[in-house]
């Protein structure tokens, strides 16, 4: 009997709890940001203890193609950061915000990366042959654009399409590659330069894809601070630490 | 203590027991009146209904998120009147998640209440009515203690089916961290994370007791009463 008791308190207790623990605030600044930023920003972030003019910083990483579709359909958003141009573009149009509300910050470079494990040489063309190699989801992903883009250039998309696998974001084909459960990925410079766990095997030219430009979409005015933030000098220092190539500011 | 997970993952868990205890509250009241009509009433198109209501059991989650998505997204049919209206979106907020969660959880409640609806003795309700008790205090008094170890099954398995839930939130509310990023979309934040496996380990390892502690919970609570029942008679 007292037992039954004990059991229904318990749970009150924890229904009550749940609802205690801190939430998301009004003022919280919301930045929708490409997957491929997660390792530099939450640094940055950190750098910053969490904050930006008093309001605290909530990051949201996926993929920009899901971001994009995210913030079109009403999710809350301060500042998006897209890998490539195009989602930002295709979210200005969608919401019908003014083009200069956009800032280009980054530039980056696809590179094809091996688990470290793996020692011998490896390209491209090898993997036309055997092996397994993954991307992002070229539907949603910027980095698997990139990768499709350039794999198509050389002729090897179709051959190599019975063997890719797609990752919901370029994080997740790091993750694969680093557990070895996949041979290789195309992902970024960024993403190789942080991690011991997988080799950069071989740079891809650049001249094969669209260039990987990070653009910015500025959703609320809340969010200046942050952008102006991102282009400071201290900022572009980290950007390059963690691989990526700062653009100079206004361009 | 509070070193055994990290501030995210505690806000994860914290997030999951509310999505799953409000989606719970939410669904038992609505699970109670389904599983009434389906025991007791027979009318045209009862099949449908039934088939409607067992839908999140057997269509893929995804598609009960897409479907919520069309119908209660802040550009879906029913949610641009609710915004344009009251203002109101629960679209990526952990309102959204509640009812995801309490939809999926649906099926499962109406099974276990309708069970015990069923087999209720329909003596001792006529018992009651010939002695002069009005339909509702028949309900208060005699079905709803004889039912009330179904009630609580369906109330615990609605609240482990919550707990879970995954598909149909991250379709409907996605992965937002703090407002709808439970356990389950904690975990595949990062299993597609370059070193998240502990992390991925630890938040499996809570899922796996949480549920199991709710699932014993509703065996032991179901078995008492059922016993308290049976002595009375």
């Amino acid at each position: 009997m007292a037992c039954r008791f004990a059991g229904t308190l318990a749970a009150a207790f924890l229904a009550i709890a749940s609802f205690a623990y801190p939430q998301a605030r009004a003022e919280d600044l919301h930045v929708m940001a490409a997957a491929s930023l997660q390792p530099v920003l939450t640094a940055f972030l950190e750098a910053h203890g969490g904050e930006i003019d008093g309001d605290r910083l909530v990051p949201v990483f996926a993929s920009s193609g899901t971001l994009a579709r995210q913030i079109s359909q009403g999710a809350p958003a301060d500042l998006f950061l897209s890998a490539n141009p195009h989602w930002a573009d295709w979210l200005v149009e969608d919401l019908g915000l003014s083009p200069d509300r956009t800032a280009d910050l980054l530039e980056n470079r696809l590179v094809l990366v091996v688990p470290t494990a793996d020692s011998s040489p490896r390209t491209l063309l090898d993997f036309a042959g055997a092996g397994r190699l993954m991307l992002g989801d070229p539907a949603h992903v910027p980095a698997g654009q990139y990768a499709k883009q350039a794999l198509t250039a050389l002729k090897l998309w179709d051959g190599l399409t019975p063997r890719l696998v797609f990752g919901s974001n370029v994080r997740t084909a790091v993750a694969f590659v680093e557990r070895g459960e996949v041979d290789g990925a195309i992902v970024y410079r960024s993403d190789a330069v942080g991690s011991d766990r997988l080799r950069i095997a071989e740079e891809i030219d650049p001249g094969l894809h669209d260039p990987v430009v990070y653009r910015a979409v500025l959703l609320s005015d809340r969010a200046r601070g942050l952008l102006a933030a991102l282009q400071s000098a201290d900022a572009a220092a980290m950007f390059r630490r963690y691989g990526f190539e700062p653009l100079p500011h206004g361009q | 203590m509070t070193d055994l997970l990290s501030p995210a993952e505690w806000e994860a868990l914290a997030l999951s027991l509310r999505v799953a205890f409000v989606s719970m509250l939410g669904c038992l009241p609505v699970a109670l009146m389904f599983a009434f009509l389906l025991a007791r009433y027979r009318f045209p198109g009862k099949a449908l209904l039934d088939g409607f209501i067992h839908l999140p059991l057997v269509v893929p989650p995804v598609v009960i998120g897409y479907l919520l998505l069309v119908l209660l997204g802040r550009k879906g049919v029913l949610g641009a009147w609710l915004y344009d209206t009251f203002g109101v979106s629960i679209a990526f907020t952990w309102k959204g998640a509640a009812v995801a969660a309490a939809v999926m959880a649906l099926p499962l409640a109406v099974r276990a209440m309708r069970l015990a609806i069923e087999s209720v003795d329909r003596g001792l309700e006529d018992a009651a009515k010939t002695l002069g008790a009005r339909p509702m205090k028949v309900f208060a008094t005699v079905t709803l203690p004889l039912i009330s170890p179904g009630i609580l099954v369906g109330a615990l398995l609605a609240f482990a089916r919550a707990l879970g839930e995954f598909g149909a939130t991250i379709t409907f509310v996605s992965n937002i961290p703090g407002e709808t990023q439970t356990i389950p979309l904690a975990l595949y934040a990062q299993i597609q994370t370059p070193g998240g496996e502990a992390a991925a380990a630890r938040l499996a390892g809570i899922s796996i007791a949480v549920a199991l502690v709710a699932m014993i919970a509703s065996e032991v609570m179901a078995r008492r009463i059922r016993r308290s029942i049976g002595e009375a008679e």
